[in-house]
């Protein structure tokens, strides 16, 4: 796949059937006295897909789902001030969705967008009385932005894509990826998931978009969780991807991955617990990509900039300093492959038919932008294509390939020796190494701290003498702009790694990449543990009529 | 206008011994990799122990193997096709003895549900098993010392009996349902059926459902029972709505619950009752509105059968409360101090019949071989000549109910609850006409000019399935009520916005009357799917004659008046 060349494809049916009941509504919306909308929307996100999972060498379930959903925008007033005003407390601007008919038959498909039609006329037509009425008795917000981008139009036809599944076939295929986890009676559960789809979008507006993209998606999600004895709960995950289900890599390169799961997570069963510790550490790529994913992308997400709810961390920073002078951070979701791997976030048009655009966001440490939808923020009126959204979820803008780029680099082997150094520097008795990120959370709103959370799975001591000790149980604290700061060197080393992130507009498919950075300090908190204890009966034998294997 | 055939199940004696499944069938069924790792984990599971708790005395696995086929229509197109399977093991693992046990106590118990792999694979599914019954023994371990610290200082209860009764082995391997239909004819029937509601100019919106449901429970328990039984369901759904003249939203709708044959609902007939349906809609849009009502109300054909499910079925069960930490909960049922005492007109009597086939050549669908809790299903007379007989037990005995009938139903610990299967309502009865005209004399003694028919009461599951532009992006779940004014010589007029206010169950007790000819009403409520795959509902039939029922009030339905569609329904190329 290609990340440049929009392919030449037809339009689809469900591309003609929008266009109908938009022709329909735009002639009637005319001749409507104000306020009158004065934007239609329509976008319709098929897939087609097929899910089956795994465990222990037995397939658990196999799910094929192929749904269609209709969102609708009505917008009344103008780009200045419409019914999507903050004001009016109805949070995100959306007016529902709608499960459209799987046929390609412009006249089946008909009666459903008229239907979605009128209920969100209605309500945007309440809303917008709602948005006057509060915004007559209460204080003028310090934000001035509109609420709406005015945008070129597009048309850009891809053509639409199908998935192709061999059950049968992949079933023995998972089977036989799942099945070394039998071996391992303290791996209490584990599965071996595969997703692939066919992601079809399908975008009409009163502007004159017409716009129909096209994706698929092939995903093996491996899991493994296990139990220390003193009940804390452990969880290692892995995820293969690919653009395709034929590109996806071998089953001995997933089985071998499989197998370094399953030895991670006895190691950690039998690792000592961490304690608490600020000092100097080294996220390895995969795991700086999500740290930077979680504590910086989601918050220079353009909505965060407004709105008396959001922290506005970086509102008021733009054009000053906010990380080292030697690092760059953009989010290009025009990209298609990076360091040989597909991107996850690669798009060529976004949710509210904006063309993707490279965000620039920092420049030798300065802030430069936000990721941008339609929804402006003071001094940044365009969209830079952003918009993104799950079906069924209103759009915001979210994060495509996040890429953190330093100017100036070393060698992973260097970058130890200066963890080492550091740790001497600063008279720890350890530093510390993370190699593998779970995942985690951020809090971008002025309800509770501005802090965020990272959960690293794989954590080690690495001690002056360059020893090394796996440790468990510890989650990275921080506030975002002190902890962002704190980046000292880079490595050459650059990893990609893809995910599925969730937010306000649902789950989106993401990529964040970053080489190994030493950070010349880090916060860690021991994490909750439970209180189960392990089974109480050994692990039953695997042959019929036998009691509990040795 | 059913010609389905009932998936085979066998009748069976009631003594114990002789009516044991076909041996060769139980042989084969205690082959399967399924039954082997369900049997072994048992055996071993019950030496699970922990140092000062108590040890188990009962474990009952039992796995729900469920298969569903379920289409999603609106209009003409199809917006939902899906097809999957699911097993779901529940665990009812107790400790203690049959006297003192964990169970009957609120807040903690030996019971957990757990997803296993669809393959038929011992050893998955052997840990699996494994790992559910030591969460289960955990629990129920945890809710014994729970239970015996809230109970170490209150004096006995004299209503209560044991624990747990005592149930005889059983061991039966009944057929399996017949197996569903292809995807692409049930689509092909739900596009014809949706195709009718969009014919009709004055339909705003319409749904079509169909779901296929087949699923076998397999039960193993530590007393030796082992049963295999099947059922299959079709269930059809189809709602629409339209606006009334004045802006009122209006719904209607129809529901179909058959046994699974194999073969789809005939659509020759469905189309005449989807036709009838789109009459009466039709005929809504310019029927007067009623003013609100007291008085007697004749509760007519489906619609008695309804009221029956809304207002007596929750009180069936002989159930005692459970201990709460501080007491002793009150039975849920109204019905549970009544054995003996009148709670029907004295002509009336009521049964719950496991066994029962068909009806007047309509097939029920409540059939159950042996219960959740491996006892075999039994007849029950619930009331005679009036008075109240007996409820519907499970194992949980109280001093009125000790046994048994075999009617507890659903998973889990605290799950499996007695419920109805073919519940019958027999009355001596007047001719349709003669009831009529009693309802219009009746009502006038109460002072209304006009008796009131119900003919369908509001399936807030099936209408609120529309989005609901008829009301103005409101909710349509309270559409549906079918009601008519009756005069004195019997003749009825269609009325719309009027509700139903609650009807409590003592109300049946002044049943004035009832009618000659008996509905069947069938449900199979609890199915569908959930983010985890199909679920398995439990299937019930109804059989009751029309009612007409002494005091009954009707309000007036306060809904929105909504404006007309900005633009009509998209009519081009149709």
């Amino acid at each position: 796949m290609t990340g440049s060349a929009p392919g030449k494809g037809k339009p689809s049916p469900v591309l003609a059937a929008l266009d109908a009941e938009l022709k329909r509504y735009q002639a009637s919306f005319a001749k409507l006295p104000a306020p009158r909308p004065y934007f239609l929307g329509y976008q319709v996100i098929e897939r087609r897909g097929l899910e089956m999972e795994a465990t222990m060498g037995a397939i658990s379930s196999v799910r094929r789902d192929h749904r269609r959903v209709l969102g609708v925008e009505v917008r009344v007033g103008d780009y200045k001030l419409d019914n999507t005003n903050p004001v009016s407390g109805r949070g995100m601007r959306y007016g529902g969705s709608w499960l459209l008919p799987l046929e390609d038959d412009v006249q089946k498909l008909r009666p459903t967008i008229w239907l979605a039609s009128e209920r969100t006329y209605r309500q945007s037509k309440e809303a917008y009385a709602e948005v006057k009425s509060k915004l007559a008795v209460k204080a003028k917000e310090e934000e001035k932005s509109d609420d709406f981008s005015r945008e070129q139009p597009l048309k850009h036809i891809e053509p639409v894509g199908a998935v192709k599944v061999d059950v049968a076939a992949w079933k023995a295929r998972l089977r036989r990826i799942a099945a070394p986890f039998k071996e391992h009676p303290e791996i209490f559960f584990s599965q071996v998931k595969l997703l692939v789809s066919a992601d079809n979008r399908f975008l009409v507006n009163s502007e004159g978009s017409r716009v129909q993209t096209s994706r698929t998606y092939a995903r093996i999600a491996l899991m493994g969780h296990t139990r220390a004895e003193d009940g804390m709960d452990l969880m290692r995950g892995e995820t293969v991807d690919a653009g395709s289900l034929d590109r996806l890599a071998s089953d001995e390169e997933i089985l071998a991955r499989v197998k370094s799961l399953i030895a991670d997570l006895l190691a950690l069963r039998k690792a000592p617990l961490a304690d608490p510790y600020v000092g100097p550490a080294i996220l390895e790529g995969r795991a700086a990509g999500v740290y930077f994913h979680e504590i910086f992308g989601h918050r220079v997400e353009g909505h965060r900039q407004k709105g008396h709810i959001e922290g506005q961390t970086f509102a008021k920073q733009v054009g000053k300093r906010v990380l080292p002078e030697f690092i760059d951070v953009y989010d290009d979701p025009t990209m298609a492959g990076l360091a040989g791997v597909e991107l996850n976030g690669f798009y060529r048009v976004d949710d509210e038919g904006v063309v993707a655009r490279r965000a620039s966001l920092v420049e030798a440490g300065v802030l430069k932008g936000f990721l941008m939808s339609r929804d402006p923020a003071r001094g940044f009126n365009r969209s830079n294509g952003h918009g993104r959204r799950q079906e069924g979820r209103p759009v915001v803008a979210r994060q495509g390939n996040l890429i953190v780029h330093p100017r100036v680099v070393t060698t992973p082997e260097a970058l130890k020796q200066r963890l080492l150094h550091e740790v001497k520097r600063q008279g720890k008795p350890y530093g510390l190494r993370f190699t593998v990120v779970e995942g985690g959370f951020t809090n971008t709103s002025r309800y509770g701290a501005q802090f965020f959370k990272v959960k690293p799975v794989m954590v080690y001591k690495v001690y002056p003498d360059g020893r090394e000790e796996l440790v468990r149980g510890a989650d990275i604290e921080g506030t975002p702009l002190t902890s962002i700061s704190q980046v000292q060197l880079a490595a050459n080393d650059m990893v990609v790694f893809n995910g599925y992130c969730g937010a306000e507009s649902g789950m989106v498919p993401v990529s964040a990449a970053s080489p190994s950075l030493l950070v010349s300090k880090v916060e860690i908190a021991r994490r909750m543990t439970g209180k189960e204890r392990p089974p109480i009966l050994p692990a039953p034998s695997a042959k019929a009529g036998k009691g509990g294997a040795k | 206008m059913i010609r389905a055939s009932l998936i085979a199940v066998a009748l069976f004696s009631l003594t114990l011994h002789a009516g044991a499944g076909r041996a060769d069938a139980l042989a084969d069924l205690e082959k399967t990799p399924l039954v082997r790792a369900l049997q072994d984990e048992l055996k071993r599971s019950l030496t699970l122990h922990l140092p000062g708790m108590a040890k188990p005395y009962f474990i009952a696995y039992s796995v729900q193997d469920a298969e569903q086929l379920s289409v999603l229509g609106e209009f003409g197109g199809v917006v939902i096709s899906q097809r999957q399977k699911s097993r779901v093991l529940h665990t009812d693992l107790r400790v203690g003895s049959y006297k003192r046990d964990n169970s009957n106590f609120l807040g903690g118990g030996g019971g957990r549900s757990m997803r296993l792999v669809i393959d038929d694979d011992y050893a998955a599914l052997r840990r699996q098993i494994w790992l559910a019954t030591d969460q289960a023994y955990k629990g129920a371990a945890e809710a014994m010392e729970q239970k015996k610290a809230a109970l170490a200082d209150k004096k006995p209860d004299k209503e209560q009996g044991d624990d747990f009764a005592r149930a005889k082995a059983v061991r039966r391997s009944l057929p399996a349902a017949a197996a569903l239909p292809e995807a692409s004819a049930a689509e092909a029937l739900v596009r014809k059926l949706g195709a009718l509601l969009w014919d009709d100019a004055a339909v705003l919106e319409g749904v079509v459902e169909l779901n296929f449901s087949r699923g076998t429970r397999t039960l193993v328990t530590s007393e030796g029972s082992l049963t295999s039984e099947s059922f299959g369901v079709v269930e059809l759904s189809v709602a629409a709505g339209a606006q009334a003249k004045d802006g009122m939203p209006l719904g209607h709708y129809m529901h179909r619950v058959y046994p699974l044959t194999g073969k789809l609902p005939a659509e020759a007939a469905l189309k005449k009752a989807l036709g009838r349906m789109l009459s009466e809609l039709k005929a809504l849009r310019t029927a007067p509105t009623a003013p609100e009502y007291a008085g007697p109300v004749l509760f007519e054909g489906r619609a008695a059968a309804q009221l029956l499910r809304q207002v007596l079925v929750p009180h069936l069960s002989g159930v005692p409360g459970a201990w709460g930490r501080g007491q002793r909960m009150p039975p849920h049922s109204k019905w549970a101090g009544k054995k003996g005492r009148r709670v029907l007109p004295s002509t009336f009597s009521l049964v719950d019949d496991p066994g029962l086939k068909r009806v007047g050549g309509v097939p029920v669908i409540g059939q159950l071989n042996v219960d959740d809790q491996g006892v075999p299903a039994q007849k029950v007379v619930l009331v005679k000549a009036g008075k109240l007989q007996s409820l519907l037990t499970n194992r949980t005995p109280s001093k009125k109910f000790p046994r048994s009938n075999g009617h507890a139903r659903g998973g889990g610990y605290g799950g499996a609850q007695p419920v109805p299967t073919n519940l019958v309502l027999r009355a001596p009865g007047k001719a349709d006409g003669a009831l009529l005209r009693l309802t219009a004399g009746e009502a006038k003694k109460e002072g209304e000019p006009h008796g009131i028919v119900i003919t369908q009461l509001p399936e807030p599951m099936i209408t609120g399935k529309l989005s609901g532009v008829a009301a103005g992006g409101g909710a349509m779940h309270m559409a549906g009520m079918l009601a008519y004014k009756v005069s004195a010589s019997g003749k009825r007029t269609l009325v719309r916005g009027l509700k139903l206010e609650r009807v409590q169950v003592k109300q049946l007790k002044r049943i004035m009357a009832a009618g000659k000819r008996a509905v069947v009403h069938s449900r199979y409520d609890g199915g569908g799917f959930s983010h985890r795959g199909p679920r398995m509902g439990l299937p019930l039939s109804i059989v009751t004659p029309s009612l007409l029922v002494e005091e009954i009030e009707l309000a007036k339905e306060m809904g929105s008046r909504t404006r007309d569609p900005l633009l009509p329904r998209p009519t081009q190329g149709r």
